[in-house]
């Protein structure tokens, strides 16, 4: 019989990874960071495991944009290990598509306010209201409000720079 | 959420996020439905909310890893149980060394307190050791004087001289005051006079009672009223810092200064010391202070009476 955190590491990974990818933009480090956060579960075992898990994830996150440069150098250390399990992927055409959406979102996303981002990426990480409140410090019924407008301006600040990237590459044609 | 009482005022914008969202009670959903199966705007509204709603999420897929390949679980757990085992391994170590170091800490303790504890009364008391010598030479090499050991010899009536005596037969004495003084600053009546070292030593050639090898800090000197040689006052510092003093003079001149340093307790020590046979007759009004009469030489200082009798021991 699986326990309660085996469970939610099996359906909470992914999220887990994708809601650090969006914070520090480094596909083997969200990795690193969410195994990080799983192995801190298996200690702490928490009453809230999926909250908890998100809100260590955040403060891993914040933490590693503190020390950007210490970082690198972890990373360094990290490519240098024997065990690495990642391989350098070819960037065929689909990488590079992907790559350009990627970058879009970024932009977009850095353009919104930190509480209206947390909010969006914890909501988009499968968090309930209460949850995003509580770990936001928001109260519950604010958190529609916060999303709706984290929404629209991620769609607009998204849909703008697009415009302008279009008027820029017509301007050099 | 809050509740929609009146039917014919149109779902806030924020409430429609968090019915799409699904972040609303069971009868809150029942009342948005109701009103938005009779309101157009409303409808409307409603699915442009859904369309941006559908957008975000298609933006936020790209924005994530290409691959996720999550670790198995039994790996994870199995570094989790690695990481541990170090920790275990680590807390044992800094407690083994906790532990070692607290008790080298608790030894070191137990011997500053047993060191400062002991001799505690002879330190802070400021014991005097003094040597009295029957008459006026206070040159008492001990060094070469070697039996009894703690005897200091002396003639009566000889001149002082740097030059070394032959061994004399015990005729002073080493005796150890416990005196109450609580400071090494000798307590001075009279006229002293505070005397540079070439003044003191060139010009008369004389001795001047001190430790040899330890830095003399001040002499002071005390005229005799008949005209014998002066009382002589010598404050030498030691390598710890403390003061320690050799005082020199006429018998009666050293105990009167001796007991105005050491309070009452070491005046009747004095006075013991006063009834040897080593010093003045006690029976007399006031001993004489020429030449000829008993001389005392002595050492104080806020430090172990044994290390005074040590300092004693290499009086010159």
């Amino acid at each position: 019989m699986r326990d309660e955190l085996e469970t939610l590491y099996l359906t909470t990974y992914a999220a887990v990874v994708r809601f650090l990818y969006r914070k520090v933009w480094d596909a083997d480090r969200a990795e690193d960071l969410a195994q990080e956060v799983f192995v801190r579960a298996m200690r702490h075992r928490p009453e809230k495991p999926r909250a908890w898990v998100f809100a260590v994830a955040a403060n891993l996150a914040r933490d590693e944009a503190r020390s950007a440069i210490r970082r690198r150098k972890h990373l360094t250390l990290l490519t240098n290990e024997p065990t690495q399990r990642r391989q350098v992927e070819p960037d065929g055409e689909e990488n590079v598509e992907h790559d350009e959406k990627m970058e879009k979102v970024r932009a977009a996303l850095a353009e919104l306010s930190q509480r209206d981002r947390e909010v969006l990426l914890l909501w988009d990480a499968g968090l309930s209201y209460p949850e995003i409140a509580e770990q936001s410090g928001l109260a519950v019924g604010a958190v529609g409000t916060t999303l709706a407008r984290a929404r629209k301006r991620l769609i607009e600040a998204h849909d703008r720079n697009e415009l302008e990237r279009k008027r820029a590459h017509a301007a050099h044609s | 959420m809050p509740h929609i009482p009146d039917p014919m005022r149109h779902i806030p914008e924020e409430e429609l996020h968090a019915y799409l969202d699904q972040a609303l009670s069971r009868s809150q959903c029942v009342e948005i439905e109701h009103h938005l199966a009779d309101c157009r705007p409303c409808r409307a509204e409603r699915d442009g909310i859904a369309a941006l709603r559908d957008r975000t999420t298609a933006l936020l897929v790209a924005a994530a890893p290409r691959r996720i390949r999550p670790m198995p679980y039994n790996q994870l757990s199995a570094a989790h149980l690695e990481r541990a085992s170090r920790r275990g391994r680590r807390f044992r170590t800094a407690a083994w060394a906790a532990s070692m170091v607290m008790a080298l800490g608790l030894g070191w303790g137990l011997s500053q307190w047993s060191a400062s504890s002991v001799p505690e009364s002879s330190e802070v008391t400021a014991p005097l050791i003094v040597a009295t010598v029957p008459a006026g030479n206070p040159v008492a090499p001990v060094a070469r004087n070697p039996a009894p050991a703690r005897t200091v010899s002396g003639t009566p009536g000889s001149t002082p001289t740097a030059a070394p005596l032959p061994p004399r037969p015990a005729t002073s004495s080493l005796t150890s005051l416990g005196g109450t003084a609580s400071t090494t600053e000798p307590v001075l009546s009279g006229l002293w006079r505070t005397v540079t070292w070439s003044d003191t030593v060139a010009p008369r050639s004389e001795w001047v009672p001190r430790v040899e090898g330890v830095p003399v800090v001040q002499v002071k000197m005390r005229q005799d009223s008949e005209g014998g040689r002066p009382i002589t006052l010598v404050t030498q510092q030691l390598a710890n810092g403390e003061m320690i003093s050799t005082v020199e003079g006429p018998a009666t001149d050293v105990a009167e200064l001796l007991s105005q340093q050491s309070g009452q307790s070491a005046s009747a020590e004095l006075q013991d010391m006063q009834a040897s046979p080593h010093l003045p007759d006690p029976t007399g009004a006031r001993p004489s202070t020429g030449r000829g009469a008993p001389r005392t030489l002595a050492i104080f200082g806020s430090a172990p009476s044994d290390s005074l009798k040590a300092f004693m021991l290499r009086v010159k």
